[in-house]
């Protein structure tokens, strides 16, 4: 999977690459508009990160000159502008999603692998992690191929951990990401906790091993024991 | 009241005033003009009478010849000399009438006679006179009075008019929309000045209007790209295995630190954004809705602290004129305010009819004075990771539509009420 990400700020660049690169992804930098108007030319990629505001030009610009010549190569906006009308713009123009800064890095890579889902397997993409199986397309999870049965929120926060496998996830992510931004309940991390103790139990009371694992005090971790 | 009518209101008034005191004054000139001319009249009458009895033998009767009463008494032996003029009201023996009357007599010894004039003479003709003579001032005074207003309305309205037509303008501008202020041009200086300094004042205005937004919107880019910086860099340092506990705590309160900053950033940048009014685009929204979907995004919240909700909602959807981002975060702020102070196996209670949306919450008494709950940064001291800018949100967007926020607490329950004025 080849990655361009187009961003100003390098040290946010590179804490991207950092991370993505562990994903086995290949990524490749570009820090302005003109570069990046070049690479999209020679290259093709499966998916942009894009920042909206570039020193020498406008992000928009350069997606809807992609969308032209390679309409299916995906697109993430990255941009520090959090206005509905930005939003609506950007996807618009054919961007998959819309990103604000500052982000989770493992927000931004559950929404980079659902696009790369959704732009290069259509219909029939399955995610195998020890003996969990996760048909995304149905929402369906099994465990050693019986189905086990999770509400919403519990099979978000699955899909989450085991897209950002052998990371740490912070609760704060999590808290983002089944909620929205819209939730500040810094004081009520709890919640989390019960959606991790029942997932733990179900997938437990179906055959499978513990996977997640606490991490003290910042969260959460979807990993094989053997695999540290 | 309008300028107009102002001017006009004073110009009446005003008038009324100089005509009551003119008048007064006219009214005794007159009438000491006629008195005199009466007191002439009656002094030359008895000279008259004077020498005709003096010439003649016999008294005449001069009754007829006068037009009115006079009576001469001849004495055969020397008077006093006496002569008097005054007021005095005679009955008329016939209709009984009370007649005012100018009378005057004089005793006097001329020649060799001795003898008294007394003359009555009427005064209703006189009174008459001065009475026609105020009627016919006062129609005068009227005319007056209408054609000045009158000439006054119409001169104003043709001199303020440019005035009418600045002010006008400025009324209808709307410094969203971008465009200059386009005032009339006027040929009174006054005007000229005006227009000048207004135009002046509103360039600079949108200057600054520009400035601050493009501020605002820099100042949360600048913050929020660090921040994103700062952010991603510890969430690499976590993944960096193995870390201490005591590393750990660092890293996860850093990272803490560095997630609350940027939310309270984004808020101040929401606050400031309201303040510039650029959220105006409006839509219907359906409350109901809106606050269904955000109970919804608490559920987990809600179930966790075992509150109950008591949702008191009438049939028929209550929309009201609202920008939808707003709205949003309006509901939201309410209800999360709602559950954030709320306790252990405590209720909600939403209201909302057409008249208002309120919210209660069960919830320990407040350790902060009522007043300062809308200020920025105001929190009790309980739930200190709150940013404390929840209701300075609500209370922000309640303004822009004027629309009156109202706390009260009685018994346990706190309510915030919003009231909607159709």
């Amino acid at each position: 999977m080849k990655i361009l990400i187009i961003e100003d700020e390098k040290e946010l660049a590179s804490s991207i690459t950092t991370y993505l690169s562990q994903e086995k992804y290949i990524c490749e930098c570009v820090n302005n508009f003109a570069f990046a108007t070049e690479k999209i030319n020679l290259y093709d990629y499966d998916c942009l990160i894009v920042d909206i505001i570039l020193p020498d030009g406008n992000g928009l610009d350069i997606i809807k000159n992609l969308k032209k010549n390679k309409p299916e190569t995906g697109v993430i906006i990255i941009s520090a502008r959090n206005s509905l009308s930005d939003k609506i713009t950007g996807l618009d123009i054919g961007a998959d999603d819309y990103l604000t800064k500052p982000f989770h890095l493992s927000e931004l890579n559950s929404r980079l692998k659902s696009v790369i889902r959704r732009r290069s397997f259509a219909g029939n993409f399955e995610i195998v992690f020890e003996k969990l199986k996760i048909l995304p397309d149905n929402s369906q999870v099994f465990v050693d191929d019986i189905e086990i049965i999770l509400t919403k929120k519990e099979y978000d926060l699955l899909m989450f951990l085991i897209t950002n496998k052998c990371r740490v996830v912070t609760k704060e992510s999590i808290a983002e990401h089944l909620w929205g931004d819209n939730i500040d309940m810094v004081d009520s991390y709890d919640f989390i906790y019960n959606h991790i103790k029942n997932l733990r139990k179900k997938i437990i009371d179906a055959g499978g091993d513990d996977y997640i694992e606490t991490v003290y005090k910042m969260g959460y971790r979807l990993c094989n024991k053997k695999m540290i | 009241m309008k300028l107009i009518a102002k001017t006009s209101f004073y110009y009446i008034g005003f008038s009324i005033v100089g005509f009551i005191i003119g008048g007064f004054i006219f009214y005794n000139i007159i009438f000491k003009i006629i008195n005199n001319r009466t007191n002439e009249d009656l002094k030359t009458e008895k000279e008259l009478i004077e020498e005709q009895i003096i010439q003649s033998d016999s008294i005449p009767d001069f009754t007829p010849f006068f037009g009115h009463q006079i009576s001469v008494t001849i004495f055969n032996n020397h008077v006093v000399p006496a002569f008097s003029l005054h007021d005095t009201i005679v009955t008329d023996t016939l209709t009984d009438e009370e007649i005012p009357c100018r009378y005057l007599i004089s005793t006097a010894n001329k020649k060799d006679k001795s003898f008294s004039i007394e003359i009555f003479k009427p005064l209703h003709e006189t009174h008459q006179l001065v009475e026609d003579i105020i009627i016919v001032m006062t129609i005068m005074f009227l005319f007056l009075l209408l054609s000045l207003i009158l000439i006054n309305y119409f001169i104003s309205r043709r001199t303020w008019s440019p005035f009418y037509n600045t002010l006008r303008k400025i009324k209808n501008y709307d410094i969203n929309v971008g465009n200059a202020l386009k005032l009339r041009k006027s040929n009174t200086t006054e005007f000229k000045q005006l227009n000048d300094v207004l135009l002046q004042m509103s360039e600079k205005i949108y200057l600054n209007y520009i400035n601050l937004k493009e501020f605002t919107e820099n100042a949360s880019h600048e913050i929020q790209t660090p921040l994103a910086v700062i952010k991603s860099k510890l969430e690499l340092l976590i993944q960096s295995q193995p870390l201490t506990n005591d590393q750990m705590t660092t890293v996860q309160s850093m990272y803490n630190s560095v997630t609350r900053l940027s939310k309270l950033n984004a808020n101040l940048v929401l606050l400031s954004k309201i303040d510039n009014s650029q959220f105006h685009e409006l839509a219907k929204v359906n409350l109901g809705q809106s606050v269904d979907m955000v109970l919804l995004n608490f559920e987990d919240l809600i179930t966790l602290k075992k509150l109950v909700v008591i949702k008191n909602f009438p049939v028929l959807p209550v929309e009201i004129e609202i920008n939808p981002t707003l709205a949003e975060v309006l509901v939201v702020n309410l209800i999360s305010n709602a559950v954030k102070h709320n306790i252990n196996n405590g209720k909600i209670e939403i209201v909302l009819n057409n008249k208002m949306l309120s919210v209660s919450n069960s919830g320990l008494p407040l350790d902060i004075d009522p007043k300062l709950m809308f200020d920025r940064f105001k929190k009790s001291k309980t739930t200190s990771e709150s940013l404390g800018l929840g209701l300075s949100i609500v209370q922000k967007i309640a303004n822009l539509y004027n629309i009156p926020v109202t706390y009260t607490y009685e018994s346990g329950i706190h309510t915030l009420t919003l009231r909607f004025f159709k």
